[in-house]
């Protein structure tokens, strides 16, 4: 066979050109990534382009020894060169520290489309407004953070996906007219492109979060999955009230299929259903699933 | 470009391309799978001719990436399908012939096979001691013996060996 004849044979993967090596890199845990500079001179700085960067639980338990993984974190970051385009930190017991905010200002906000912060411990922790200069976000994962954007904040136009668990809404700089129920009628900015949302571990009984979700929603004309895992355990009147209180949303035109979990059946619950059924005009599919009814209770009646 | 004007889409479905390998055998495509790729979307547009050369693909890499082009052009296939089609394309193959296979998805740029083809080779890679990467892929080791402990040092995490395989 003659073919590809022009690269020497031996040392093929060396030459391969530097978008297949980096596509090569992107997909092997980061430890294998960085010992690549070991394999010979001309690897020793090929691992800086690798475009995905991911710290996860796997990276912290089985990798990471004794060693400190905030220094190796900085350390990495300030070596990187390429076009960065996936920055994942979702280690087991990361605590709010300053520290995040310094790598996330290392960050390229030209490039990085995927970003993960998983703030497991500690305090919520408040995010650096850098974080609102991101132009290419597609998908964005924040737990147990703050949303705070800066004054003129336009949105993150390119978004797909959006998960926020934990994350307090700031309100104060998105817009005057709304703070009655700690979320605003809509963001600011309307979210274009994202099409899948998953609200979990949604708390009924609390007004805040339920306003926060309506808000969200009202906030993606293009939706067209949402999925809410419920997690509740009293009735709030107030909540069901508030939901009633609600105008059916134009802009949910384009949502097709829904999905409630763990739904205990409870007032606020179902005027939340009311309310999208009343919304998505062109909902093909809605599917509810009950928590478990726990057995023993019904066997205590005799 | 593609004109569908008088003839009626049944013949514009049937078009079709010819891509001759460096090896000189010719392969007959449909248009349809031929656009999937990039680059030869490129020389279509650009000449009238449907016989394409590729200089530097061989027979066995061509009919490879027709098969997937072809795959993926199939409308009557779902994407579960196609999914599950792309991971039995590139699950058993030698390295040897996926460094072909990644370097052809490359040229005629087809993204998304370029991709599984290089996390494949990611796979071998994976968990595996320096030395048997060097000695898998003939790589030289040409730093000096103080050179590579430098460097150990300063990485000192990535080098604990134990949870690694040589085989």
């Amino acid at each position: 066979m003659k073919g590809n004849t022009v690269r020497s044979e031996s040392d093929f993967i060396t030459n391969l050109p530097n978008n297949i090596i980096d596509n090569i890199l992107g997909c092997l845990p980061l430890r294998d990534v960085v010992r690549t500079s070991i394999l010979s001179r001309e690897w020793r700085y090929k691992w800086t382009s690798c475009p995905d960067i991911v710290f996860d639980f796997w990276f912290d338990q089985m990798f990471l020894g004794g060693h400190k993984l905030e220094p190796l974190i900085y350390q990495i970051l300030k070596l990187h060169k390429g076009p960065l385009l996936k920055f994942a930190l979702q280690v087991p017991d990361l605590k709010s520290n300053p520290d995040i905010d310094q790598w996330v200002r290392l960050l390229p906000n030209n490039t990085l489309q995927d970003l993960t912060l998983h703030v497991s411990r500690g305090e919520t922790h408040n995010l650096t407004s850098h974080l609102f200069t991101f132009q290419h976000f597609r998908n964005l994962k924040l737990y147990n953070c703050v949303f705070d954007p800066i004054p003129g904040f336009k949105g993150f136009n390119k978004l797909v996906n959006l998960e926020l668990q934990r994350v307090a809404l700031c309100a104060r700089n998105l817009r005057e007219d709304l703070v009655e129920h700690g979320a605003p009628e809509k963001l600011p900015v309307s979210l274009n492109m994202l099409k899948t949302l998953h609200l979990s571990d949604m708390y009924f009984e609390k007004i805040e979060e339920t306003s926060c979700a309506i808000c969200f929603i009202r906030s993606c004309p293009n939706l067209q999955r949402l999925k809410i895992t419920a997690f509740t355990f009293d009735v709030v009147d107030s909540v069901a009230d508030f939901l009633r209180s609600q105008r059916s949303s134009e802009s949910l035109t384009q949502l097709k299929t829904v999905k409630m979990q763990l739904f205990s059946g409870i007032e606020a619950e179902m005027e939340f259903v009311k309310y999208l059924l009343a919304s998505a005009t062109a909902l093909e599919e809605m599917t509810i699933t009950p928590t478990p009814v726990a057995l023993p209770m019904e066997e205590s009646r005799y | 470009m593609v004109t569908t004007d008088e003839k009626g889409p049944l013949t514009a479905k049937k078009k079709s391309v010819i891509i001759r390998s460096c090896d000189g055998d010719e392969f007959l495509v449909s248009e349809s799978a031929a656009v999937l790729s990039t680059s030869l979307k490129k020389i279509l547009e650009e000449k009238e001719d449907r016989l394409i050369h590729l200089s530097d693909i061989d027979n066995k890499t061509l009919a490879m990436v027709i098969a997937y082009l072809s795959t993926h052009a199939d409308d009557g296939l779902s994407d579960d399908l196609k999914r599950s089609f792309d991971q039995e394309f590139v699950s058993g193959k030698e390295f040897d012939v996926l460094k072909y296979l990644v370097l052809a998805t490359d040229t005629l740029q087809v993204t998304c096979l370029c991709y599984t083809v290089a996390k494949k080779m990611a796979d071998i890679m994976k968990n595996k001691l320096v030395e048997w990467v060097r000695r898998e892929f003939d790589i030289q080791n040409d730093y000096t013996p103080e050179a590579e402990a430098e460097i150990r040092r300063l990485d000192a995490w990535a080098w604990d060996d134990r949870q690694l395989e040589d085989d």
